[in-house]
């Protein structure tokens, strides 16, 4: 109990001995809680005590630690629990007495000055030190967001007769979320790419940057390595290949590399990303596509209502040697190739509501055209639903129009 | 949508241990963790082989799919992310299904009707 005592003036230990009280606390037991009007103080004697809010905990206290002194000897509510941590003697100040105590001894009074003085100064550089460390955790977020948006498209590829737009918006500060769009000149085609890694914030944020570089690398294999071997971007389908077979075993390669690498290098960790894929030859429309375990990606039409291709196969990163079928469709011109992740159906409003399939089919049936319009409309739709309620998951989206000539 | 999961659990009689864990209310983010827990105290505690009974469970987000997969790694730690033999999925709700199908991890749980059938299967 000395060492806080030690530092006061002899006048006002005195007095503290004098009308201090000794009580003890069985394990668990509490001290005051949080918004107790405060009456006195305390010094531990003997064994350990936890301050804390419900479940948070500020501090560790042992023998000669005060504590309680701030609204003790102020008159105010607590504002943190103490909870004895094992059993717990301590000698309790009240507040009247100590002032009765002290009222006619100017040293004893001045020692309490200082002693609250100094207590709230220490409290003051640990709220400084703490505000400083989440500034820090703060700024390293904020730099993670920064590079992490270098792994989604700095704008979309430029192909004739089409137009391509993107719609991300993350629920937190770094996302799992990711969609890209890039030209593979050595087999003709236009990829387009959507995935949904589980979970959020910073670990699936990690393995965001992961899945979109092996994929992005894998379907782009046969561009990068001709650069290797001669100065030319290598055209596979130039020497006389069959474009459509190429496309279909980049596709297929392309899925399973991204698999198998993530499944048996960081199986443990059992993350996974579900993954929409499509390889589309601009000139005709026709495009291979894998859906592992995405939201149904749709063709939208201006009659009608909207194709589906459903998920054929799991996602990506748990099931080593995992099959997944190719399949094929056309975009025929004034139709859009959209597809987004969960964060758009399971949008909830403020009751708690869904978003819901259903009313996303319904927005976009006999859909006019056009792909900014359509995410724009999409995402208004979204946030009037959602009125203003918290986004829980990100939002993402890609369309991919093909223009009426 | 429930914020909550509450676990109940039963050791089965017969010649293998298994452990059925019955699941009720929402398994996310915030409650794949305590899924985790109950999953390791049993294998802990001896069991060889889990059922886990979905039929009460309302809403199954991706976190909840990826403490599954956590927990086939536990129960076959030799053969990770391959045919799911020691764990077992009983009766999932409608909403467990869709999320079940869709993910595709129905190819590699097994999915069964009743507590002996799936026993029968260990």
């Amino acid at each position: 109990m000395d060492a806080f005592l030690e530092t006061l003036r002899p006048e006002l230990r005195d007095a503290i001995r004098e009308v201090g009280v000794e009580r003890t606390y069985e394990a668990g037991q509490s001290v005051f809680k949080l918004g107790d009007a405060g009456v006195a103080f305390y010094i531990i004697k003997k064994g350990k005590a936890r301050v804390h809010a419900d479940d948070l905990e500020l501090n560790r206290l042992g023998e000669g630690d005060a504590f309680g002194e701030i609204a003790g000897l102020g008159g105010m509510d607590r504002t943190a629990s103490v909870t004895a941590e094992e059993r717990l003697t301590v000698l309790r100040v009240e507040r009247q007495a100590l002032y009765e105590a002290v009222r006619d001894q100017p040293e004893a009074l001045l020692g309490l000055v200082t002693m609250l003085c100094e207590r709230e100064s220490g409290m003051a550089d640990r709220v400084t030190s703490r505000s400083w460390q989440l500034h820090l955790a703060r700024q390293e977020l904020e730099i993670g967001r920064t590079i992490q948006s270098g792994f989604l498209p700095d704008s979309m590829p430029e192909i004739t007769g089409y137009e391509i737009a993107g719609h991300f918006q993350a629920a937190r500060v770094v996302a799992g979320d990711f969609y890209d769009a890039f030209y593979i000149p050595a087999i003709k085609r236009l990829a387009l790419v959507i995935g949904d890694v589980c979970d959020k914030g910073v670990g699936a944020a990690l393995f965001m940057t992961l899945f979109r570089s092996l994929i992005r690398a894998t379907a782009q294999s046969r561009t990068f390595m001709s650069w290797a071997v001669d100065a030319e971007p290598g055209n596979a389908c130039a020497d006389g290949q069959d474009c459509a077979t190429l496309a279909r075993e980049t596709l297929a390669n392309t899925i399973a590399l991204t698999n198998n690498y993530i499944a048996t290098t960081h199986g443990k960790t059992s993350m996974f990303a579900s993954v929409f894929v499509a390889l589309l030859e601009p000139e005709s429309g026709v495009f291979h596509y894998i859906n592992a375990g995405h939201e149904e990606a749709y063709i939208v039409g201006a009659k009608g209502v909207p194709i589906a291709l459903p998920p054929d196969g799991p996602v990506l990163g748990l099931f080593p040697g995992a099959g997944h079928a190719i399949g094929q469709a056309t975009l025929e011109p004034g139709e859009t190739l959209l597809v987004y992740t969960d964060g758009v159906p399971e949008a909830t409003n403020r009751a708690g509501e869904q978003y819901t399939d259903e009313r996303l089919r319904a927005l976009i049936t006999s859909w006019p055209g056009g792909a900014e319009s359509i995410l724009e409309a999409i995402a208004l739709s979204v946030a009037e639903f959602s009125e203003g309620a918290r986004q829980h998951d990100d939002i993402t989206m890609l369309a991919s129009y093909r223009k009426t000539v | 949508m429930s914020e909550q999961l509450q676990i109940g659990i039963s050791r089965e009689e017969g010649d293998k241990a298994v452990t059925v864990l019955r699941l009720k209310g929402s398994l996310d983010a915030n409650t794949q963790g305590a899924l985790e827990d109950k999953a390791k105290e049993a294998i802990d505690a001896g069991t060889d082989y889990l059922i886990l009974d979905m039929s009460g469970v309302d809403y199954l987000g991706s976190a909840g799919m990826r403490a599954i997969h956590a927990i086939t790694n536990v129960l076959s730690p030799d053969t990770p992310g391959m045919r799911s033999e020691k764990l077992k999925v009983l009766n999932p709700s409608p909403a467990a299904l869709k999320v079940f199908k869709t993910l595709g991890f129905d190819s590699f749980i097994d999915i069964h009707a009743s507590v002996d059938e799936a026993i029968a299967s260990f």
